[in-house]
């Protein structure tokens, strides 16, 4: 059953870009390809670079904890650990677990005097903002977002993406966020609808 | 790659149950200071004294003759037919003629008391002579005269030492 | 990081890790215990008896007179005469016989008479003689004089020059108090055998107190023999001899091996307990199963998320495995501190109520392969959780809960 049928995507560096589409159309399956958690049937993903597509699963692992940030859906935290343990996850499978470029990535987020809390004792926002810190630890060059304000007010949604679009820019970094928010579409000049990008047959069900 | 791990899993079993298993085998090997086969158990058709079995009847009985040629005696124990048990019998003597270095001669084997063993003359299994010949002499015929053991009379018991009369 | 998240997962299911732990340290301190209780018990035994080669004595059982000579349990099966005696002490190959002489006690604690000989350059181990502590000497043939076994110098709480009444029989009876009195001059010096449970007297001093039989005066309750140096085939004379020859009286050789068919009559026992530990054993590795199990069941968002961040599947693998191992190392940790503890009860009571020295941390090969196979075995129960790990689908795994 082909899902997904994109002719091409080309994020520059610095480029900010929004993924638009409802649930269900494909958004997660497509930033899993970009970020080798997932392997296309056919084509072909680059990162910075270096080809993707081709490469053993570790490669892909590996190439993912270097080049990539992922900032997942809500509960992305792992709870056992404290907010600076969880950034330096963003560094471990990378070039190594680092606490100064850790707290260097939590005090980028505001959040240096919350170091060593647990998430419960955090708030949904500042869950939030470690997850965009872990993200950016490895300074990586590409940043994918997957629906990052689902679980917040507006308020805090608006903060969070203003974060995510600074601190991507601070480090050079492209940065796609996917989402069917309108308050987050609104923040992005450039918008890439999944819905006229995807040229796969449509699904009687959307699964 | 896909059956890598169950098949990792049965190996760490097998792995781990054969060093169990040899582990056992070790350790049951090493020896306590004796173990109950050390304790004597008498070995069947096996004179006790190492001395010359010589069977009596279809080896209801036996006798074993034992030579000291230090001392020059010649002791008789009388035992059962599989030589495990001392039978003490009555008899007030045991005469064997016997023949050596071209001459007859009739050594008489007379009842040992031990108070060690509470064997007294009238009930014991063992029977002494001594003859200076016997230091000297260490292969001669003989023949038992008559012996009477339990209910059971042997007479005329031919036999050679120190061979015996076994029929192997 | 691997050991940071092992760590924590253990902490996050607590309970259920804490179970695991205390089954693996209960299966394999069993495992421990039945093992080196066992075979340490019966070399301990062996050792408090290597002074001597066979026991003669009245005709019975072998064990009987063992354990009556030389571990100073059970009672006499009969007497032997001093003409028995002199007979076998002055066979060639004999190099010591020693007269013990039993009956008495004072307050449960065992009199037996002997001779000067036990004091004569006497090894109950090699290089070791029997000898009295300093302050004290031994006591005089003839006079009512006795040398105390440290133990029970200890439990009674004498001092040198402590008199005392001794009472007839093996058991104390408070009624059945001798008019005799005895007085300490001495303190035999530790053995570590089971003459230090018992008070040593000139056997005259045992066989002519009031109320015994006059016509035994000359008897004892056994001899102690030591075989000459290379006389192997000794014993077996003697055995044909006394056992087989004679029904009068019964030689009890080798001693090593009785004591070995005593305990081997406990086998079905101790069979019984090993079934027990290793059952326990394989509950314990069910218990990491689950607990590593309902951990990683319960943690599948995490370990999708790690896939995401880059980790590769042997590291779910190694931290998997890692819990199971953990689980099993704390485990095997108190497991040893359990087994102490068992060994430790057993150690006391075969010292106090026996006299013999039970050493439980001696060498013994389970020491290593019992941890090992229990760690084995944990890692082993961590493999279908990170099998499960290992197939763990990434884009399943970060689905949204909701």
């Amino acid at each position: 059953m082909e899902v997904l049928r994109i002719p091409a995507i080309r994020l520059e560096a610095g480029q900010q870009v929004a993924l638009k589409g409802e649930s269900g159309l494909g958004k997660t399956t497509l930033l899993h390809i970009i970020a080798g958690i997932l392997e296309p049937d056919s084509g072909y993903v680059s990162l910075g670079g270096s080809q993707l597509t081709g490469l053993s699963e570790s490669g892909r692992d590996r190439l993912r904890a270097e080049r990539l940030g992922y900032v997942f859906q809500t509960f992305n935290l792992l709870q056992g650990l404290s907010a600076l343990e969880n950034v330096k996850l963003g560094l471990a499978f990378g070039r190594g677990a680092d606490t100064k470029a850790a707290m260097a990535a939590l005090d980028r987020v505001g959040l240096a005097g919350r170091a060593h809390h647990l998430p419960r004792q955090l708030s949904t926002g500042q869950q939030q903002r470690v997850a965009v810190a872990r993200a950016l630890a490895n300074r990586p060059c590409l940043i994918l977002a997957d629906e990052p304000t689902g679980n917040l007010d507006s308020r805090r949604s608006r903060e969070v993406v203003k974060l995510l679009r600074a601190s991507a820019s601070e480090v050079g970094a492209a940065l796609m966020v996917a989402s069917h928010d309108p308050e987050v579409l609104e923040n992005f000049e450039e918008i890439i609808d999944l819905a006229v990008l995807n040229q796969a047959p449509l699904q009687e069900e959307v699964v | 790659m896909r059956y890598k791990m169950p098949i990792a899993f049965l190996v760490v079993l097998a792995l781990a149950g054969s060093a169990w298993f040899l582990v056992r085998a070790r350790i049951n090997a090493t020896a306590v200071a004796g173990t109950s086969h050390d304790i004597p158990k008498p070995h069947q058709d096996q004179p006790p004294h190492g001395g010359t079995p010589i069977g009596l009847g279809e080896d209801q009985f036996n006798l074993e003759l034992v030579r000291d040629p230090a001392a020059g005696t010649l002791k008789a124990f009388v035992l059962d037919g599989e030589m495990e048990d001392f039978i003490r019998i009555s008899a007030k003597v045991l005469e064997i003629d016997v023949e050596h270095e071209g001459r007859k001669d009739t050594l008489k084997l007379l009842p040992v008391a031990d108070a060690a063993t509470g064997e007294t003359v009238g009930d014991t299994c063992l029977f002494l002579t001594q003859a200076d010949w016997l230091k000297r002499v260490d292969h001669f015929k003989g023949v038992i005269k008559n012996l009477a053991i339990q209910d059971q009379k042997f007479q005329s018991i031919a036999f050679s030492f120190p061979e015996g009369n076994t029929k192997d | 990081m691997l050991f940071l998240l092992i760590r924590r997962g253990l902490r996050q299911h607590l309970v259920s890790t804490a179970v695991a732990v205390l089954l693996v340290a209960l299966g394999l301190g069993l495992v421990i215990s039945v093992w080196v209780v066992r075979t340490e018990a019966e070399q301990s035994f062996t050792r408090s008896a290597s002074g001597f080669d066979a026991v003669l004595g009245a005709r019975g059982s072998k064990l009987q007179l063992v354990l009556n000579a030389l571990f100073h349990q059970e009672v006499s099966p009969g007497n032997v005469t001093a003409e028995d005696f002199k007979d076998i002490k002055n066979l060639p190959f004999v190099d010591r016989a020693i007269p013990i002489v039993v009956g008495d006690n004072f307050r449960g604690v065992r009199l037996v008479g002997t001779n000067a000989d036990f004091f004569e350059n006497l090894e109950y181990a090699p290089g070791h003689v029997y000898s009295v502590e300093p302050g004290g000497r031994t006591f005089k043939i003839g006079e009512k004089e006795a040398v105390v076994g440290s133990l029970a110098f200890h439990q009674l709480g004498w001092s040198i020059g402590t008199t005392f009444h001794p009472f007839h029989g093996l058991d104390y009876d408070v009624n059945a108090q001798h008019s005799e009195i005895f007085k300490v001059v001495g303190v035999l010096a530790p053995t570590n055998t089971p003459a230090d449970r018992v008070i040593w007297v000139p056997m005259e001093g045992v066989q002519t107190l009031g109320g015994h039989d006059p016509s035994t005066f000359t008897e004892m309750s056994a001899v102690l023999i030591r075989f000459k140096p290379g006389a192997k085939a000794a014993g077996l004379m003697l055995d044909t001899r006394y056992n087989r020859q004679g029904k009068r009286l019964t030689l009890a050789w080798p001693v090593a091996a009785i004591l070995s068919d005593l305990f081997s009559k406990f086998d079905w026992f101790e069979r019984a307990l090993q079934a027990l530990a290793y059952l326990v054993a394989v509950v314990a590795g069910a218990s990491v199963f689950s607990s590593v199990y309902s951990s990683m069941s319960a943690r599948k968002r995490d370990l999708a998320i790690l896939r995401a961040l880059g980790a590769h599947k042997g590291f779910l693998i190694a931290a998997v495995l890692g819990e199971s191992a953990s689980i099993g190392i704390l485990g095997c940790a108190l497991g040893f501190g359990l087994f102490g503890l068992i060994a430790s009860l057993v150690q006391e009571i075969l010292r106090t109520r026996i006299g013999v020295l039970f050493d439980p941390w001696a060498w013994n090969p389970i020491m290593v392969w019992g941890p090992v196979l229990m760690l084995a075995l944990s890692i082993a129960a961590g493999a279908i959780p990170a099998w499960r790990a290992y197939r763990l689908s990434v884009a399943d795994g970060l689905s949204p809960l909701s």
